[in-house]
């Protein structure tokens, strides 16, 4: 199939410059998706600092077997062990400025801050799943891998069909929908909610990140966090 | 040169010009969406199909049940507009008032304050007529004894409730609760002790602050509404406070005096608007939340709402998606002000428009051609004999002028009193898939049933 990725997203960071109908809007309104992006990449805050909040525990995963780059089996657990992890969802041919292009260019920010400290990036792992194993296969993978150039521990992972993908997807509550055309062909699109996910060192989801909160610096602060706090539990403050 | 090198080029280039181009603003798209939902929902776009309204049951007016009511709002669906679709009941009476969507916008969350029930419909399998699946009736046990489910506001995989009251004495201290998607209890910060009431919750993620703010307890808001205005110790126990919190860490930062219960909450929508809206029910003004140039939070009041003097008692709000027009429903004169908010310091009030006896709630569409009105406040707090009107009305809005669309009345279709409404799509749900009911050899019979 033909390598639609790179077209796609050009396409999308195209359409941003020169919105369609545009000149028909009386009252311009700024797009949900577009005001995500511009305040991932410039955030008008500073989080909280590591270890001054809590996160409790939102969810329990179980371990998955997925390929890597080389086409290798490679288990959940084997990288994510003693380690704080980072897990988002995507698929290379999503158009969705706001959706994975933008979990991308957050991933690469916090790969980068990971990178300018050795000791902390040892104890993370960042992940990018793909949820369309039909088209993301190893080696489309590995040319995505290439192109971010990763500086700390960052893999590109997917599985061998869909149906193997299925019980990830569904053990993270990640919904990911294929968008079909009238015609009943399928799209090539899914309809996914943005979500990355924070591991602790125990398979605890600590944090679940969509569009509005992906902020590099304070995902990098929770990663720490969870770090500092592996066994935070509800949290039932007195009344 | 090879190929990749040159991909990533090009790509860079065109990363730093978009960029350039988004910092700059110059940005001009709509979309036509209800503008009160949470920053973490998906939008929908193009015209709304279907309002479903969580509707409280009324003693000997049909069924007597707590229900979800879906009406048609789509012109070009002749069939359907303006109509009663569907109606799902829950069975009994549990003080229906508000809910929202989880952030995939499958499912509906619908709260009960007086058993703090919350019933979950599936609004996706088919949008015409949701499907009640689960009841947590646990919120009280799992809270740590947080009473009265009223805001439920989606955040990523989660959901945040915030309470009216709390099981120790049905006052109004109370708390705010977290539940994923799927229902199980995560956890509950309460409201400080310095200003300890609740009601509405709102994020603003881009600032990471969270405004909350302040009503009544289950004491008073299930107690008839005239023995309350007559009981001056019942009348000493509403909110005046709103609290400031860093959204990320759940904690207090900045306590606000806003006397006479504020009530709804409205963030500006629009980006760089660093401020929020809202309006208190018992003294009738409009107040605006805003950030200083030092990064804090300051509360003023910035418009009275009608005669204060006369208690038109505001209730709910609605702020267009360009943060141009506020609507503010008074539901003793059953009215909606409609102010222009460009400059947000100074509300000028530019329609007035008689909706009915009563009026509480009120919805527009994104694109703010649209707007939905229905009536009921509490229970026994809604006007009684003639004046107990029970309707959802349908306007479209020009940027003048409220003018009527379509009536749709709760009492002669014996479904009982409208609350709040939210909006369905059929193109949302369209031709889709969700993960885990794509098994195989099913996945073509799923995709069939869409064509």
């Amino acid at each position: 199939m033909k390598r639609v990725f790179r077209p796609l997203f050009l396409t999308a960071l195209l359409s941003l410059l020169f919105p369609p109908h545009s000149r028909a809007q009386a009252t311009p309104v700024a797009d949900p998706r577009v005001s995500a992006v511009q305040d991932a990449l410039q955030p008008q805050f500073i989080p909280p600092p590591p270890g001054t909040y809590t996160l409790p525990t939102i969810d329990t995963v179980t371990d998955h077997l997925f390929l890597d780059t080389a086409g290798k089996p490679v288990s959940l657990f084997s990288l994510t062990k003693q380690k704080a992890a980072l897990i988002s969802f995507m698929y290379t041919s999503c158009a969705d400025v706001g959706g994975c292009p933008l979990a991308a260019a957050v991933l690469q920010q916090i790969d980068r801050l990971l990178s300018a400290r050795p000791e902390l990036a040892k104890q993370a792992v960042l992940l990018s799943v793909s949820f369309d194993p039909e088209r993301d296969t190893p080696l489309r993978l590995a040319e995505v891998q290439e192109t971010l150039q990763p500086r700390s521990d960052w893999r590109f992972l997917t599985t061998a069909t869909s149906a193997d993908m299925q019980p990830v997807l569904a053990d993270f509550h990640q919904p990911a929908v294929k968008l079909w055309k009238e015609d009943g062909n399928w799209s090539g699109l899914f309809r996914h909610v943005l979500k990355v996910y924070l591991l602790d060192a125990n398979h605890n989801v600590r944090n679940i990140y969509s569009a509005g909160l992906l902020n590099a610096q304070l995902v990098l602060n929770d990663i720490e966090t969870v770090l500092q706090k592996p066994n935070d539990h509800s949290a039932h403050n007195s009344p | 040169m090879s190929q990749l090198s040159l991909w990533r080029k090009i790509s860079l280039k065109i990363i730093v010009l978009g960029i350039s181009v988004l910092l700059m603003g110059n940005l001009s798209t709509t979309l036509a969406d209800e503008t009160c939902q949470s920053p973490y929902l998906p939008k929908i776009t193009g015209q709304e199909d279907y309002i479903y309204v969580w509707t409280l049951g009324s003693e000997g007016v049909g069924d007597g049940s707590d229900k979800l009511v879906t009406i048609g709002t789509n012109p070009k669906k002749a069939d359907q507009y303006g109509k009663v679709i569907s109606s799902t009941s829950v069975g009994g009476r549990h003080e229906a008032h508000h809910g929202g969507f989880t952030d995939d916008r499958r499912y509906l969350w619908m709260g009960g304050l007086d058993d703090s029930k919350i019933f979950v419909f599936d609004v996706s399998a088919n949008p015409t007529k949701p499907a009640l699946g689960k009841t947590i009736d646990t919120f009280v046990q799992d809270s740590g004894g947080v009473v009265g489910p009223h805001t439920m506001y989606p955040l990523p995989g989660r959901m945040l409730i915030t309470g009216l009251s709390n099981s120790t004495d049905h006052g109004g201290r109370t708390g705010m609760v977290e539940y994923t998607n799927e229902g199980k209890y995560i956890q509950t910060y309460w409201m400080p002790k310095e200003a300890d009431y609740g009601y509405d919750v709102r994020v603003q993620p881009n600032l990471n602050r969270m405004l909350t703010s302040s009503f009544t307890g289950w004491n008073n808001y299930m107690m008839d509404f005239g023995q309350m205005l007559a009981d001056k110790e019942a009348m000493k126990r509403f909110g005046n406070t709103m609290v400031l919190w860093d959204f990320h860490a759940r904690k207090p930062i900045q306590i606000f005096q806003v006397p006479g219960a504020p009530l709804e909450i409205r963030w500006a929508l629009q980006p760089r608007h660093p401020y929020a809206f809202t309006a208190t029910a018992l003294t009738a003004k409009i107040w605006l939340i805003s950030q200083k140039d030092d990064g804090t939070f300051e509360a003023k009041a910035v418009s009275d709402v009608g005669d204060p003097s006369k208690v038109p008692l505001p209730v709910d709000i609605s702020l267009s998606a360009d943060d141009q027009f506020l609507f503010v429903n008074t539901f003793m004169d059953g009215s909606c002000r409609v102010y222009n908010v460009s400059d947000p310091t100074k509300p000028k009030l530019i329609h007035q428009e008689k909706i009915g006896s009563q009026v509480n709630m009120v919805s527009q569409s994104w694109d703010g051609k649209r707007v939905y009105f229905t009536t009921s406040l509490l229970a026994n707090w809604d006007k009684k004999g003639e004046a107990n009107e029970q309707f959802l009305k349908a306007y479209n809005w020009d940027g003048k002028k409220l003018t009527p669309a379509f009536t749709v009345d709760f009492a002669k279709e014996n479904l009982g009193r409208p609350h709040i409404m939210h909006f369905g799509q059929d193109q949302f749900y369209k031709n889709q898939i969700f993960t885990e009911q794509d098994s195989g050899e099913n996945a073509a019979l799923v995709a069939n049933k869409y064509k």
